[in-house]
């Protein structure tokens, strides 16, 4: 094995050969890496099929050479919903099933920008929808009880802010 | 559920911009992989959406709802509705900030049986007044607001606004609250309120009961507003001597403006403003003082190695600005004189202490907020276009606060939380800068009344004079690729 290169071995015991600096995009295989040193065993990745990480590969292929991202790269632009590239856009346009895959093992694989990625994508196909609507994209049961529905509508009624006209429309803000 | 709602969402507070039309930034877009109506891959067997981790799920479903300034609370409340397992994680984010201000007395009356005991549980942050200075707090919905925040067993972070005469007893002085909510607080929010209609000014005494039934090791945000709602007699001395216990504070705002004979010795018989900010030296991150004497310029250089964000509304402001040399400050808001009435004939400062002031903290400073006051002001006339030029090399961004914003913008900008909410102040967004200056400069950040977007489009909309150095910035941005919102869709 190329010292440049590195083993991983997926939970369905498919092996991959894969550059180092592709596998550092993530952290966890990295830090293995720092621990095991020069060595020429797989590294095992139990949480992860063959099929999924060849997907997490080509994203890491893609994304070899950007910088580190900065610690929390403020959180404000990572919640950003729109802000995907049009490269991750493509990438990431993919089956449900495979969709959470990637998300599952970014998180697993810690690849933070992977994951930001997947966690956008849904957040948009979450956004305006209806309960309903949601359940049915993702196929969530309804487990609610009659009463627990009953209760969370009164609550949300509650919620609605009736008296908007309190706050004058002119008024000035204070700074 | 009825009309969509949009509301700009502080870490402090909600505030309610508009209903059933978004603000500009909400876009309802599809999401950029499935645009066909049937939904792709739509789930085979089991919810791969439940097999996601709680913490994922709470990524997504902020993702989903907060964009940046804003939160659409429709979706969150949507999502709120789909399953159990969605409810806990979109319910805390949905509940944790109540703006009684907004309710009804009926909707307060029935608190109690409207919501849950684990509802309840779940609101932490309470605001009970406008973010504006309206004179429409009625003394009679005080008891309401009391006896509504004592439902809400974890309440740590309370706004309120008191009221003189009979109105004092009201949120500030019940009993079970100063026994139950206050000692539980960690941030805290007050503003005297001083409408001469609604009965005798505040005793100063109220004021010190607050800061007295407060725990003085678990508060880190204390905010004074509007000091001069309280007793026309001067403070005594000692008054402030409480703030002294407050240990573990990061945040401190006193607004001392128009506060008759209030000097920096009534900040707990301190001799020196650099004496009294010593006690906050290990955690003090914002600080924000205005008043007409809030310090000496004489002063040393102060030791806050964690003050970020610092707000001067003082009169001869920029003479204290190299008392805080050493502090990393990443904002600075600079409002000299009288916010409300202009300079009034008051002192500036050294319009060096300025430029010094930038270069200083050039590593760190990100944005300088400054009051038109400030850029025209014969004083600062000369320093303009230098101030401009240094802020341009370093990584700074100068924002200009017109005397009249739009009044949404400040609406927007005041509830921003203080340090994070500052920093949420995005140059994408409506209203706040003119993102067309970035496009070529982008260490130039700079806002007035004109920076929404749709009033940017026409020159014709300024109907006044701005200093020569902006307008040349003014007429350079023009001069370039015209504003096009869809840009921020990404289409």
């Amino acid at each position: 094995m190329s010292a440049n290169k590195v083993k991983l071995s997926t939970s369905d015991q498919e092996e991959f050969d894969v550059e180092r600096d592709v596998a550092n995009r993530s952290v966890l295989i990295k830090n293995m890496l720092e621990d095991l040193g020069d060595s020429d065993q797989a590294i095992p990745l139990p949480n992860v099929s063959a099929n999924v990480l060849k997907k997490v590969l080509e994203w890491c292929e893609h994304h070899k050479k950007d910088p580190e991202p900065i610690a929390e790269d403020l959180d404000d632009n990572r919640r950003k919903t729109t802000e995907i590239s049009d490269w991750d856009a493509k990438f990431i346009q993919v089956d449900q099933e495979m969709l959470f895959e990637i998300i599952l093992a970014a998180n697993y694989l810690d690849i933070k920008p992977l994951l930001d990625v997947g966690c956008k994508t849904v957040a948009n196909m979450i956004k305006g929808k209806q309960p309903e609507e949601i359940r049915k994209l993702f196929n969530i049961v309804n487990d609610f009880t009659p009463e627990e529905e009953a209760q969370i509508k009164k609550e949300n009624e509650w919620a609605e802010d009736r008296v908007r006209l309190l706050v004058p429309p002119s008024c000035t803000a204070t700074r | 559920m009825g009309l969509p709602r949009f509301i700009s969402r502080s870490r402090k507070g909600l505030l309610t911009v508009c209903v059933g039309q978004p603000p500009r930034r909400i876009r309802r877009h599809s999401h950029p992989v499935f645009s066909s109506s049937t939904p792709p891959g739509a789930s085979r067997s089991s919810s791969l959406a439940n097999r996601l981790p709680v913490e994922l799920m709470s990524e997504i479903v902020s993702m989903a709802c907060d964009e940046g300034r804003y939160e659409d609370m429709t979706t969150l409340q949507a999502i709120m509705q789909v399953s159990r397992r969605w409810y806990s994680v979109a319910a805390p984010r949905f509940w944790r900030s109540v703006n009684l201000h907004l309710k009804s007395n009926a909707d307060l009356a029935t608190l109690g049986s409207a919501l849950s005991a684990r509802t309840r549980s779940l609101v932490t942050t309470v605001k009970t007044r406008p973010n504006c200075d309206s004179s429409d707090v009625l003394p009679e919905r005080l008891p309401l607001y009391a006896s509504a925040v004592s439902t809400w067993p974890n309440v740590c972070d309370l706004e309120i606004e008191i009221l003189g005469g009979e109105g004092a007893r009201g949120v500030v002085l019940q009993t079970d609250l100063v026994h139950s909510v206050f000692p539980q607080l960690t941030r805290l929010s007050v503003r005297a309120h001083k409408a001469m209609s609604i009965g005798p000014p505040l005793d100063w005494g109220n004021l010190r009961a607050i800061l007295g039934a407060l725990d003085p090791s678990r508060v880190t945000h204390l905010a004074l507003h509007q000091l001069c709602g309280f007793d026309d007699r001067p403070p005594p001395l000692d008054l402030l001597s409480d703030l002294k216990r407050f240990v573990n504070l990061t945040h401190l705002h006193i607004d001392a403006r128009s506060c008759r004979r209030w000097t920096i010795q009534h900040l707990g018989s301190c001799a020196s403003l650099g004496s009294f900010l010593s006690r906050f030296k290990v955690t003090l991150e914002y600080l924000y003082l205005s008043g007409e004497k809030c310090g000496e310029p004489a002063e040393e250089v102060f030791d806050l190695p964690k003050l970020r964000h610092l707000r001067l509304y003082t009169t001869g402001a920029l003479d204290l600005l190299p008392c805080f040399a050493s502090s990393p400050l990443e904002i600075l808001d600079i409002a000299p004189g009288n916010y409300w009435h202009g300079l009034g004939g008051a002192s500036i400062g050294n319009p060096v202490h300025l430029r010094k002031a930038v270069k200083a903290h050039s590593s760190t400073l990100e944005v300088v907020l400054m009051n038109d006051d400030l850029c025209s002001s014969t004083a600062m006339s000369s320093h303009m276009s230098k101030l401009i030029d240094w802020t341009a090399k370093f990584r700074v961004g100068p924002i200009w606060v017109g005397e009249s914003p739009p009044e949404r913008a400040w609406c927007d900008l005041d509830s921003l939380d203080d340090h994070q909410g500052s920093r949420k102040v995005d140059p994408s967004s409506d209203g706040i800068v003119c993102r067309e200056l970035l496009h070529e400069n982008p260490n130039v950040l700079l806002c007035d009344e004109r920076g929404v977007p749709e009033e940017f489009e026409s020159p014709d909309m300024r109907d006044f004079a701005l200093h020569p150095a902006l307008e040349a910035l003014w007429d350079k941005a023009h001069d370039r690729e015209p504003y096009l919102p869809q840009r921020m869709d990404g289409s």
